[in-house]
């Protein structure tokens, strides 16, 4: 049989402190998902996120992503093990000492032998693939915030990633630079079969995108399911989000 | 009738005309299949080609637009080169990464520098001069004026400064004082043995210690410690558009943030530089007992005859313009900053430069003013 799972948490438990973030947190993303983590501000999702993406240190057993536990990860395969994954910071972490291209070229100049006029030509691809060839020779500061993130996702995309991560890609964007971006993830996960966990509160992109729901409250994993399941669910809090975020009233 | 060729890859076959690529194609081994398919081309000019793709299994945005780049490069070689036999997911891939059309070009360089000197000296005057001023004389009236008026200032601020600046500064500014004051009379021993002026160890010390060396050291340690200090926060509050909040509160920047600091450096300075000089005293004290013979007793009864008011008076008065200075290079650094971290990091570093730059050339003025 093969196994479909592309990350696999298990009982992940994170303490701050005195103060318990992840109480007992388990799941599982499907190859070529797009799975939501969703929950209320210090809920834990961020905390998640990190973990999964071994900025934190984890137990052995843990987590395991790309069929490779995170925490047995010798320096080699460490590399590797990044080079298979995009991540777009929810404020674009671009460097901004280097042109937008240049930002968006580091990860080929720096872990692969491609000549220097494909990786120009890859960089321009990318660029216009999320709108933003003519930013080329631009520097993050002359960017707008829309702007800024698009570029982002061309650097998160330049290596054709299986597993994309975004944490909250949709802060701060109008709701039709939104929809583009929203657009993009979907043709990107169609064409190139990527995988994608996002962290975000935007409930007209989650109903436009998501596969999967993760709703995290009080340190655990209240609701894994289904977008349409999600949207069925007796939840209450769970059903706030979707009732408030399309315009209703707060149950 | 088909073409026969001893060209060999790892990544194509070739029969007559056509150009048979099989296997994955993708970043790590895509140099590699340009390469091999540059020098096919070296061997075959002239004729026409055609890439299959049809045993391609695998490819990424790397190798579709490496076959993009490699039609283009054909033409260099007067080939005209085709791809057929795509599959679905290749033919999507290669419709998806294709090579831009309309190229944004890098902007025109500016003009050379000979044409724009007149440019950049009225930017430098209006930008760094101009500003710097202004900037100077907007804290030299807040500082009076906070003096006289209490609402708004920020309690507790001034101590948590004189405490940042001062303070916590005594330790490094008293034992960097102590040993230059060790090594200046080490150094000036020898000499005076040789004309038996030993006791005049005293004087040496006691003056370049009070006059000269106690505020220039203390300075230029203070400039790369809290100079910097200030540099960085002031600029990290403008790039995180703190400073921008404090505006909209209603609240003067400048009377919110500097001002503590220009009291707290006021203050502690002059503290400072009058411990480093007793510390550096102490190290030609140390000095002289070792290697001259002069006891400390001695050493400390023929103080009274080597100190002058005006020496003291002139420690105090570069100490005072020195945390002026240091405090409104750092602010000014700190207010100029370009965007992200890298702005800031040259904030730093050139309120730093500037710093101790102005502090020596202060210092060598004060010196001839009060010589």
């Amino acid at each position: 049989m093969t196994n479909n799972k592309i990350i696999e948490v298990n009982h992940l438990k994170v303490s701050f402190g005195e103060r318990k973030v992840l109480k007992d947190v388990s799941f599982s993303v499907q190859k070529g998902d797009i799975t939501v983590i969703l929950g209320g501000s210090g809920s834990g999702k961020s905390t998640i996120l990190k973990h999964l993406l071994g900025l934190y240190p984890v137990e052995k057993d843990v987590v395991s992503l790309l069929n490779q536990d995170i925490a047995t990860l010798d320096e080699k395969d460490e590399l590797d093990f990044y080079l298979k994954l995009g991540v777009f910071y929810q404020n674009g972490a671009l460097l901004n000492s280097l042109t937008v291209s240049e930002n968006v070229a580091l990860p080929l100049e720096q872990h692969t032998n491609l000549p220097p006029s494909l990786i120009e030509e890859m960089v321009r691809t990318k660029l216009n693939l999320v709108n933003l060839e003519d930013a080329f020779y631009l520097y993050p500061s002359q960017l707008s915030g829309g702007m800024l993130k698009r570029a982002a996702l061309a650097r998160a995309i330049i290596l054709d990633p299986p597993l994309l991560f975004c944490d909250e890609p949709g802060a701060g964007l109008d709701p039709v630079s939104l929809a583009g971006l929203d657009e993009l993830i979907l043709n990107l996960r169609e064409q190139l079969g990527m995988t994608v966990v996002m962290v975000t509160h935007e409930v007209s992109s989650i109903l436009r995108i998501a596969d999967k729901i993760l709703f995290v409250e009080d340190g655990i994993i209240a609701f894994d399911g289904t977008l349409s399941g999600a949207k069925e669910a007796e939840l209450p809090s769970l059903k706030n989000f979707f009732t408030v975020g399309t315009g209703g009233k707060k149950i | 009738m088909k073409q026969k060729t001893t060209f060999k890859s790892d990544f194509f076959s070739i029969e007559g005309n056509v150009i048979h690529v099989a296997g994955t194609l993708k970043i790590n081994n895509t140099a590699a299949f340009l390469n091999d398919l540059e020098n096919y081309f070296l061997t075959h000019r002239g004729t026409d080609l055609s890439i299959d793709l049809s045993g391609v299994e695998e490819t990424d945005s790397s190798g579709v637009l490496a076959l993009h780049l490699i039609r283009q490069k054909a033409v260099a070689h007067n080939i005209q080169l085709d791809i057929i036999g795509a599959t679905e997911e290749v033919a999507s891939k290669l419709d998806l990464f294709r090579p831009v059309k309309n190229k944004t070009y890098k902007p025109k360089k500016e003009a050379p520098f000979i044409y724009s000197i007149g440019d950049k000296a009225s930017a430098f005057l209006s930008e760094y001069i101009a500003t710097f001023f202004y900037l100077v004389s907007d804290i030299l009236y807040w500082t009076v004026r906070d003096l006289f008026n209490k609402k708004q200032r920020r309690k507790g601020e001034f101590v948590n400064q004189a405490v940042s600046i001062g303070v916590n500064a005594l330790p490094i500014v008293a034992s960097m004082a102590f040993i230059i004051g060790l090594v200046l009379a080490l150094q000036s021993s020898s000499q005076l043995r040789n004309f038996g002026a030993n006791i005049y160890i005293v004087d040496l010390t006691v003056i370049a210690m009070m006059a000269e060396m106690g505020p220039l050291i203390t300075a230029i340690l203070v400039a790369g410690r809290s100079g910097s200090a200030i540099a960085a926060e002031i600029a990290t509050m403008k790039v995180t558009s703190e400073i921008d909040a404090l505006k909209t509160m209603g609240l003067n920047p400048l009377r919110f943030v500097v001002i503590p600091k220009i009291y707290g450096s006021l203050i502690t300075l002059p503290f400072l530089t009058i411990l480093a000089s007793m510390a550096g005293i102490a190290g030609g004290a140390l000095a002289a007992y070792l290697y001259l013979d002069i006891t400390p007793e001695i050493f400390f009864n023929r103080m009274p005859e080597a100190l002058y008011q005006k020496d003291i008076l002139t420690g105090l008065i570069k100490s005072i313009v020195f945390a002026l200075i240091i405090v409104i290079t750092g602010t000014f650094f700190g207010f100029k900053v370009k965007e992200g971290a890298e702005g800031v990091g040259q904030s730093t570093t050139s309120s730093v430069v500037a710093a101790i730059t102005l502090v020596i050339i202060a210092d060598s003025i004060l010196g001839l003013m009060f010589y």
